[in-house]
This record gives C-alpha cells, structure tokens and sequence, in this order.
C-alpha cells in the first residue's frame, strides 16, 4: 500500500491502499504479533501455580522416595525456562509493537509530504 | 544400593499423587505446545508472509527460536509426565506384592516387623512328646531364625511360611528402592537446560531422554501400539484413546505415531515435527557419510517447514533408517478431497537433492492441482529403500523387484491410511510413479485388493511395472496414465531378455533378443507402459534433451513446471490429481 491506513489495519498489505504500489510493510501484522507475544505472557503465566499445586499432596504421599528429591530440582529448573520463555514473549511483544510505532509515524510523514502530489489522481487520468 | 524403604513406607506411598504431579506436566507440555502452535501459526504466519526488510527478518528469527524453545519444552514436560506416571505403575506393582504378603502374614497370625522379619507363631507337633514346635523369626536374607529348629525335630510348618513372607516382603521392597533409584537418575537428567535457545545438543540429549523414558515406560505403555492392525483399525485405537493417552503417546513414542498408516494426518505431522528435531541432535556430530547426507536433508525439511508454504506442509512420515524415510504433504490429506501420492525411484534417499527436487515435485504438483480444484493434496512418499546408483547399473538392487516389492507393501500401507483418515467419503486417490518408483507402484497394486482407494495411476519415466497391460494395475484403463519423453532413455531401456542376450552373447544377442520382441515393447521390468499393447493412455511431455546435449535429463523433467521448460507434462499429472484426467494433452502410444 502507498500509505498504511493505521495502526489497526485489519487486513494487512493486501487490504491497503488503492493506487496498486505496496510497501512491504504495514503495521497490522506488527500489532498482532506484539498483541499475540502479551497473549503468551498471560497464557504461561499460570504454569508456576499448576506446577506448585500439581506437587503439593507429594511430600506427605511420596516423600520418602529419593526420586522426588530429584524431582524439586527438575521442577524448578523448568519454571525458570518457562519464566525466560515468558520473559521473552513479553520483550518481543515490546518490539513488535515498537516497530509498528516507528513505521507508523515514518509512514505518517511519508503521506503528509506526498499529499500535495496525490499520484492515485494522476493515474486515473 | 541399600534400600532406603521400609516396608510402611511402601505400604503407604500415594501413587495417586505421583500421578497427580505427572497431570500437572502434562498441563505445562500443553500450555508450550500450545504456546508453539501459536508462534506458528498466527505469528510467524503473520509477519513471514507480509513483511520484507531487516525488522521483519529478526522478529521472524526471534519468534522461530521461541518456539523451538515452546517445542523443547513440549518434548520434555510431556517426557516428564510419562516418567512420573510410569514411576507410580511401577511402584503400584510392588505395593500389590507386599500388600499379598502382609495379607496372607495377617491372616496366618504372623507378625511382620519393622525392619521386614516375620515372627511366627509355635505349630505343628514335635517327633517326641508331640507339643507344638516353638515359633521363631524369618528373615529374607537367608539366616535361620532366632530360634533355629533342631535338626532331631520336624520343623514348625509355619517357618516356611514366614519364610515366605519375609522373602516377598523384603523382594518388594528392594525392588521399590530399585525402581526409586532407577526413576531418581531419569529425573536428574530430565532437567531444562538454561536459557532460551534449542541447539542441536539440547535436542541429542532429548533424544537420549525419550529413549530412556521409552526404555523405562515399556510396561506402562508397553505394546499397546497396533503394529499388526489394519489402517482402518489404527485409526480407530486412535480415536479410542483418551486425550492424556494420545499426548503421552506422542511424547513418548513419536517415531512411531508420526509413522504409523492410519493415525490422523495432523497427529503425524505434529509427532514428525518432533521427530525431526530428535533426529537432527541424533545425527549431529556424527561423521559418517549416511549421517551428514541424511542430516543435510533432514536440515532442508525443517528449513522449508519453517520457512512455511502454500499450501502448507506436513511431515508424514520422517526416520534415519536404511537410506532414510520422508513422507512430506502439501495441502491436509485427511481433508482434501483429492489425495496424491508421487513414489520416488532409482537413486532417491533421504538427501538434500531429495528435499529439494523430490519434495519440489510434490509441491509443484499440489499447487498445479489446485488450480483445478482448490481441495487437493499431493505429496512426495519415501518409505522404502530405493535402488541406489552407486551400486551400479547391473547391481541386483536397480535391476531386481525385491526393492519394488518392498517399497509395494509398504506403499499400499500407507495408501489404506490415507483412506483410513480422509474425511471425505469417496476421495479421489491418485499414485504417481516416477523411474524405479512406477515399478514400486506396480508392485502394490498386486497385494490383495490392489492399492486401497485409488482410482487414477500415473506412471512417468517408467522402466516398466511388472505387469504387461495397464487393466492389470486394479484400475480401468482409462485411468493408468503415463508420461515418456521421447528423449528418455530409461523409458526405453532393454527387456531383461535382450539383456540378458546381451550379456551372453555380446552385441548379436542384443540384437536377437531384440528381434524375440517383436512388438519391440518390452521393457526391463514389462510392457512399455507407453506402447499401444500396455493400452494406458499416453499424455503429452516434452521431448527432452537429447543423449548428446542433456545426458539422463530427459528422464527427469515431467514434474518441471517452467519457466525455462515446457509444462505440459507437469499440468498434465495436476489435471489427473485434481479429477480431471479427461481434459489432459494425449500422445500417440508407441
């Protein structure tokens, strides 16, 4: 699309502008994967407490076997990849939705120097 | 290893609650698969096919790590839950062996200690004076009691007995402290490494914690996969299994779901992606010819399957062994309404040229199909050895029908699994047999009852299928086509009579075979499938290069689809794949 419609275009590039050039870029894709990292955040956020609960009858059930000693270790070694992987979700949605942010403003100024020339009108002449 | 237990403490282990934690990582390998599919499927979708530029390119690398990151995380919580639930049935068992033993102490009035001797009671009669014998104490480690019976006296019927007790008493205890320092060492190397990248080494070491898992689960899972079924039976074992069921046999035995011929295209293709990156970390590192080739084209796959196409791409089939297995869709199988398979020939294995030109053809072939009806599939199926080049011309492998005989059965395998998961009641199926490959069709269309459901056979490059007349492939005529390039040479190769002539008696038996054959028809492996006599119908190719200016090209250009060639033959095949083999471009029959 010659200019991109906003920050919540639904149809990405191919439901952009009408003058038939197209930038590869638009901002939807952007704000939905920034929208779909932060889903990602919430949706891992309650792996902690399930794993917590999951274990919590263990000790007065099972303790006594030296493969739940183990098993603490295990548990707390996969909460803390699943905390990074959630840490990451949360710094890629941040970027995601920087880059929409710069190339919305870039695209904005982009138009308001071109208007004056307005090359859809030229090309239905 | 001393045995930590007690007897009590068996007794009294809470088996529900290891299996209560195993839930819990069963709940966390879904929320990361989950996690991955959605990186997959909506973000990564998103950006990769509508942005260009250097912003895009590292959010697409970045969101690929992270889920191959979900991924790993996925393999190994869902590893984790099976050990912890396999932990608790092996445990199970032995509490069902001491509770027999303490059952049958109870009911004889033995006492059972704490430390597992058993006292028992005085009984029987004494030789002399006839009072009952003393009681004692059994051990299981072999002492006698602390009253030893004198050996002037019959002994107290209820030693042996105590015996007994003991015995299973303290075998199920050793066994449980067995099991419990067994299941300690898988758990100790079941933990996540740190950080956030997945590098070949994470997932050898994975490999090496399904295999041990695998080991240590077999009399929990243990062979209830229907290996000697029908597809149609797998199929329904599949639908019969519950949702925990299916998710610990995929975590536990990929390699066999994502292989097997009548579990669900979607399940294959899920355990196959799995597959592939457990196969990579297994060959990494390794510095065999068959490893780095086969690697070299498992690499390609996971490229293309995350570089993401349309139509999009399933992983049917993947494995390292022979000369590798690689069974690779474009467009859903089990919801296309038209199903083709393209066989592979001479020369082909798992390879970088064979993820590049074989699965190529595939892809060409799906897209052109769609063109013609948008519900089509086609995919490229190497499931079996074929005949390998180096191993020359003459070599019993290029020139015998062992391989295609194989190849055949585990072909029409295959084929009755893909009718087996269509959603549609009447597909339309469609085996496509390239070189060696149309031999390996003709094959499986001699077992019982032909090639389950399909209606159209395309035969390309064909050095003959081992049968004379294209009705005797369980299918009319009308509907076996073939492609032969007037330039191919493999489509003119000698009957194995002028052959065989030839090697006995140089270029004059050549010659007199050839003159036995006087239709000059017959080909190594049969009838010319393009002669008149074969009775298929002939579509039109492109000549080909020549001997002289193209070598064997011409044999390996019907899937081309241009722009530098000639189409016709690629759009011929994606006209019979997609129904309408009636509006195809004809040639002469030779």
């Amino acid at each position: 699309m010659a200019v991109v419609q906003g920050l919540s275009d639904p149809a990405g590039p191919s439901g952009g502008g009408d003058c038939g050039t197209r930038l590869k870029h638009s901002d939807g894709p952007w704000l939905r994967a920034a929208g779909g990292a932060e889903e990602l955040v919430a949706h891992l956020a309650p792996v902690r407490h399930e794993l917590v609960l999951a274990h919590q009858g263990l000790p007065a059930g099972a303790g006594r076997l030296t493969a739940l000693a183990e098993l603490a270790a295990v548990r707390e070694s996969w909460l803390r990849r699943i905390q990074s992987a959630q840490g990451e979700c949360g710094s890629l949605a941040a970027g995601l939705r920087a880059v929409a942010r710069i190339h919305g403003a870039t695209n904005e100024a982009v138009r308001s120097s071109f208007a004056a020339v307005n090359p859809c009108e030229a090309d239905e002449r | 290893m001393t045995p930590t237990l007690t007897w009590a403490q068996l007794r009294d282990l809470r088996c529900a609650e290891l299996e209560e934690a195993a839930d819990g990582w069963g709940r966390s390998s879904n929320r990361a698969d989950a996690a991955r599919d959605r990186i997959e499927q909506q973000l990564l979708t998103g950006l990769r096919d509508t942005q260009e530029g250097e912003a895009a390119q590292a959010a697409v690398a970045r969101l690929r790590q992270l889920g191959r990151n979900f991924q790993y995380v996925y393999t190994e919580c869902g590893l984790l839950r099976t050990t912890l639930n396999s932990l608790a049935h092996e445990m199970r068992t032995q509490q069902r062996v001491l509770k027999e033993a303490l059952d049958d102490a109870a009911a004889l009035r033995f006492t059972v200690h704490a430390n597992g001797t058993v006292t028992y009671p005085a009984g029987g009669e004494g030789l002399i004076d006839g009072a009952p014998l003393r009681g004692g104490t059994a051990s299981s480690s072999g002492s006698p009691g602390l009253v030893p019976p004198s050996g002037l006296t019959a002994p107290n019927p209820n030693a042996a007995k105590a015996q007994d007790v003991a015995d299973r008493v303290t075998g199920a205890v050793r066994a449980a402290a067995e099991i419990d320092w067994r299941y300690a060492g898988i758990l100790r190397r079941l933990k996540a490494e740190e950080g956030l990248k997945v590098p070949a080494s994470t997932w050898k070491d994975a490999a090496g914690d399904a295999a041990e898992v695998r080991d240590a689960a077999g009399a929990y899972l243990k062979d209830a996969i229907p290996h000697g079924a029908s597809p149609a039976e797998r199929r329904d074992w599949w639908a019969g299994l519950t949702q925990e069921q299916r998710e610990e046999y995929l975590a536990v035995y990929p390699d066999q779901i994502g292989n097997l011929d009548g579990i669900p295209a979607l399940v294959r293709d899920a355990a196959n992606r799995d597959n592939l990156q457990l196969l990579i970390g297994k060959l990494e590192g390794r510095d065999d010819e068959r490893s780095v080739t086969q690697l070299a084209g498992l690499r390609e796959i996971d490229r293309q399957l995350g570089a993401g196409t349309h139509p999009p791409m399933y992983l049917l089939g993947i494995g390292d062994e022979g000369n590798g297995r690689a069974i690779v869709s474009f467009g859903n199988p089990d919801t296309a309404k038209n199903v083709a398979a393209y066989v592979p020939g001479l020369n082909t294995s798992l390879d970088r040229d064979f993820a590049e030109g074989d699965i190529k053809r595939a892809w060409d072939t799906a897209k052109g199909a769609q063109k013609y009806d948008h519900s089509s599939a086609a995919m490229v199926w190497l499931g079996y050895d074929a005949p390998q080049f180096p191993d020359g011309l003459h070599s019993a492998d290029v020139m015998g029908d062992e391989r295609a005989e194989t190849g055949g059965r585990a072909f029409g395998s295959f084929m009755g699994g893909l009718v087996a998961t269509n959603s549609h009641e009447d597909p339309h199926v469609t085996a496509i047999g390239h070189s060696y490959g149309s031999r390996t069709v003709g094959a499986a269309t001699q077992q019982d009852g032909g090639i389950a459901g399909v209606e159209d056979i395309v035969l390309v490059g064909s050095p003959g299928v081992g049968v004379d007349r294209a009705e005797d492939l369980g299918v009319s005529r009308e509907h076996v086509y073939v492609g032969a390039a007037e330039n191919d040479l493999v489509t003119k190769a000698p009957s194995k009579l002028q052959g065989n002539m030839a090697a006995v008696a140089g270029p004059v038996g050549f010659v007199a075979g050839g003159l036995l054959d006087r239709g000059g028809d017959d080909l190594w492996f049969g009838k010319d499938p393009a002669s008149e006599a074969f009775g298929a119908r002939r579509f039109y190719t492109d000549r080909g290069p020549s001997l002289a200016t193209g070598g064997f090209d011409a044999h390996s250009q019907y899937f081309d689809v241009g722009p530098e060639r000639d189409r016709a033959s690629a759009d011929n095949i994606a006209m019979v794949v997609a129904g309408r083999g009636g509006n195809i471009k004809t040639e002469d029959q030779r």
